[in-house]
């Protein structure tokens, strides 16, 4: 049974090594339909695809999806937009689960997956996969659910009872720098971690903290700005749309005025004592803290934090304080957010399938 | 060196007070608006409260300034972080807090003095809400004051109760709507000439509506309806023309004498839909019931969310506040709620609700919790 999953699991994995390949004619035509389907830039699509696809998944990492996934007789999967990349872990997981598996895209997202499954060279495999615009899972199966938490909710509470749900919602990363962390290093490692799909992933770091004194987050955030600086112009910013702008003009006043701002093109690094959150779009806030208020300032947002990225030592005490307010976490060295290994979902805010009703009271 | 300077930002109250006064009598106050706004912030750069910061960014010298609208305006949102003060904490006389939390920290005022404040609301709630009568039943959808002491709105209700009062009701209680008290108030007060008003933020009428099911609590003749909205979580959502409608039938009034307010606990001042002045035939050049009235001492101007640039009249943007009678903490504030302006006033569209939803990243409207418009007090 299980060599029957990894079979599946591993087409999907040879489809996306094709896809990342510029110089198959899928991948030129993915690249193509991605770049006209927006936002993200050229650059941005390339780098997605060559650097953010699990393409080389471990027999350890494989053994660990599958067990991960369950079984279920048929899976019913809903993608959310923009991480295109996502679409391998979410169709991995489902194919590790089941041998029938029905996707419905998000409208503004369709060209990857549907690129994806078309690019299985494995028929039997190809063919446990449909394509659907409904939703209509009977009890006894599977739904697994990606996107905003105003989804899960709205979903959920169509579903029939007898439905188990993998709700997976929406999300950010935060960055966590101990006091054995050398700041250079951190700084151009989160920059990595902040460029690619210009911040729209539940992985990408949109907070870093830093254990110490206010003059080592200045630090930190000066090397951070000038990271982004230089990767911008290998991989530009893809379009903002104008409710992004407008949150980013009252990001960087609130930092000018409470902190200090580095803009850098179109994104910035603010730093300022008080907890930010800033908008999607390369946007970055850096605070000096120590363990105690780690703790205080995180307790609020323990719910839509999704992956930690740290650097330093797992014993430096804002490293351990955070980690264990964050129990239920993705965690990651800084540089390597957004490439988890494909060991199952990198949201693990939930860790079993639940009722309709459960994910409700999740996302209320 | 930033310093505050007690005396300084005394005679600054003394003299937005007389301008609201001078203004408010139809004379033309010694002072123009801009001329005082610029003081004001000039007086808050001084005083290091951050603002100074912000001029700093856009290269500006405060004492250069000459318009109002030139004064970089501090964000809400820095409110819920960073205290927004000229004066030191110990000097506070009374610390206003919003309802809403923003991860886990909420939004405030720190009143240095609290007379500016108290006399800007009495003129313009007079003007705007009870231009007829000296003395009304005062029936407030709100706890009490004295319980919930950081409520801005709790502030100016227990003070137009305590002025204008002929009889004051608090009707919640514990955190519930008491509809028998509501009730009972009512049935006092219809003997008596003085008019009735009820008045309270809009959750809390939506559950007096819930509770009262079809049943109707007639206001009387002169009876009146101040409503601030927002809903915030606390009760089901209700759009504001059936709200209002709802309100005038419950209550069996016309519907322009439903009035809805807009203040925010960031602002000292309030602006008011112009509809009962209308109905009074004192003759408000806008009487649209969706058009609000700010007092002379307010601007509000539809600004670029990007550019933060004033845009033509009639154009959707967000609101960017200029209020004398914030002297000790920004006498310019930038809201995310959406307006137009329009000949006498402004519309208000609703917060701007940020970006829309892409990806599995995190809207930061979806971790603030915040949706509804943050103009309105609890």
């Amino acid at each position: 049974m299980t060599q029957h999953a990894r079979r599946r699991v591993m087409a999907l994995v040879c489809a996306a090594q094709t896809l990342a390949d510029p110089n198959t004619q899928q991948g030129k035509e993915i690249r193509e339909a991605l770049i006209a389907q927006g936002p993200l830039s050229p650059a941005g699509v390339n780098l997605a695809l060559r650097e953010h696809l699990e393409l080389h998944p471990t027999e350890s990492e494989l053994d660990t999806l599958i067990d991960v996934a369950g079984r279920a007789p048929h899976v019913h999967v809903v993608l959310s937009a923009n991480v295109f990349v996502g679409a391998l872990r979410a169709l991995a997981l489902a194919l590790a689960s089941s041998t029938q598996v029905t996707v419905r895209m998000s409208r503004r997202e369709a060209a990857f997956p549907r690129a994806l499954v078309a690019a299985i060279d494995d028929s039997t495999v190809a063919d446990c996969v449909s394509f659907t615009d409904s939703l209509n899972p009977g009890p006894g199966e599977e739904v697994h659910l990606y996107g905003h938490d105003t989804t899960m909710r709205a979903i959920a509470s169509r579903l029939p009872s007898g439905v188990l749900v993998r709700p997976h919602g929406s999300g950010m990363g935060i960055a966590v720098i101990g006091a054995s962390a050398d700041v250079v290093d951190a700084a151009e490692a989160i920059a990595d971690d902040v460029v690619p799909f210009d911040q729209r992933g539940c992985l990408s770091p949109r907070i870093v903290m830093v254990e110490g004194d206010h003059q080592r987050a200045i630090g930190l955030a000066r090397t951070l700005a000038e990271a982004l600086d230089e990767r911008r112009k290998r991989v530009p910013v893809g379009f903002l749309d104008p409710d992004e702008l407008a949150e980013r003009t009252r990001f960087r006043d609130t930092c000018r005025m409470i902190g200090d701002l580095y803009e850098v093109g179109e994104g910035s690094v603010g730093v300022a004592r008080a907890l930010l959150i800033p908008p999607v779009g390369r946007n970055v806030h850096v605070l000096s803290c120590g363990p105690n208020e780690a703790a205080e300032l995180l307790r609020p947002l323990t719910r839509a934090i999704a992956t930690v990225g740290v650097a330093g030592d797992a014993h430096d005490p804002l490293v351990a304080t955070v980690l264990s307010t964050l129990s239920r976490v993705r965690v990651s060295p800084v540089g390597k957010m957004q490439k988890p290994p494909l060991d199952g979902p990198v949201d693990r805010r939930v860790s079993e399938p639940v009722t309709p009703a459960a994910v409700i009271g999740m996302y209320r | 060196m930033s310093s505050f300077d007690v005396a300084r930002s005394d005679h600054l109250h003394d003299r937005v007070r007389a301008f609201i006064d001078q203004s408010m009598k139809g004379e033309t106050p010694r002072d123009t608006f801009d001329a005082l706004a610029v003081e004001i912030a000039v007086h808050q750069a001084a005083s290091g409260s951050g603002v100074e910061r912000l001029f700093a960014a856009r290269n500006l010298e405060p004492s250069r300034l000459r318009e109002a609208s030139s004064i970089p305006a501090v964000p809400t949102d820095v409110f819920k972080v960073h205290r927004v003060a000229c004066h030191a904490p110990e000097l506070d006389r009374t610390v206003f807090f919003t309802s809403g939390t923003t991860v886990g920290t909420q939004g405030r005022l720190h009143l240095r003095r609290t007379g500016t404040y108290r006399h800007a609301a009495r003129v313009w709630g007079r003007h705007m809400l009870f231009p007829d009568a000296l003395r009304l039943h005062w029936i407030l959808l709100a706890p009490p004051y004295a319980s919930h002491p950081s409520s801005s709105l709790g502030f100016m209700l227990d003070d137009f109760g305590g002025t204008f009062g002929a009889s004051v009701t608090w009707a919640v209680h514990n955190d519930r709507l008491e509809l028998d008290a509501v009730l009972a108030a009512v049935e006092r007060a219809r003997s008596d000439a003085a008019p009735i008003i009820v008045a309270g933020a809009s959750f809390a009428f939506v559950h007096l509506l819930d509770d009262l099911g079809t049943r109707t609590i007639p206001l009387g003749e002169r009876g009146r309806v101040m409503q601030t909205g927002g809903f915030k979580g606390r009760s089901r959502e209700v759009d504001a023309t059936t709200l209002r409608r709802s309100l005038a039938s419950a209550f069996e009034l016309p519907v322009e004498l439903v009035v809805a307010e807009y203040g925010m606990t960031e602002l000292g001042s309030q602006a008011y839909e112009g509809c009962l002045r209308k109905a009074l035939q004192l003759g408000e050049p806008q009487s649209s019931p969706d058009v609000f009235l700010a007092p002379p001492w307010m601007r509000v101007h539809a600004v670029d969310p990007v550019s933060l640039e004033q845009i033509p009249p009639g154009q959707t943007g967000i609101a960017r506040i200029e209020d004398l009678t914030n002297v000790d903490s920004a006498v310019a504030v930038q809201t995310a709620d959406r307006v137009q302006c329009c000949e006498g006033g402004f519309r208000l569209l609703g917060r701007a609700a940020g970006a829309p939803p892409r990806g599995c990243s995190i809207g930061v409207d979806e971790i603030l919790g915040q949706l509804s418009p943050e103009g309105f007090e609890p």
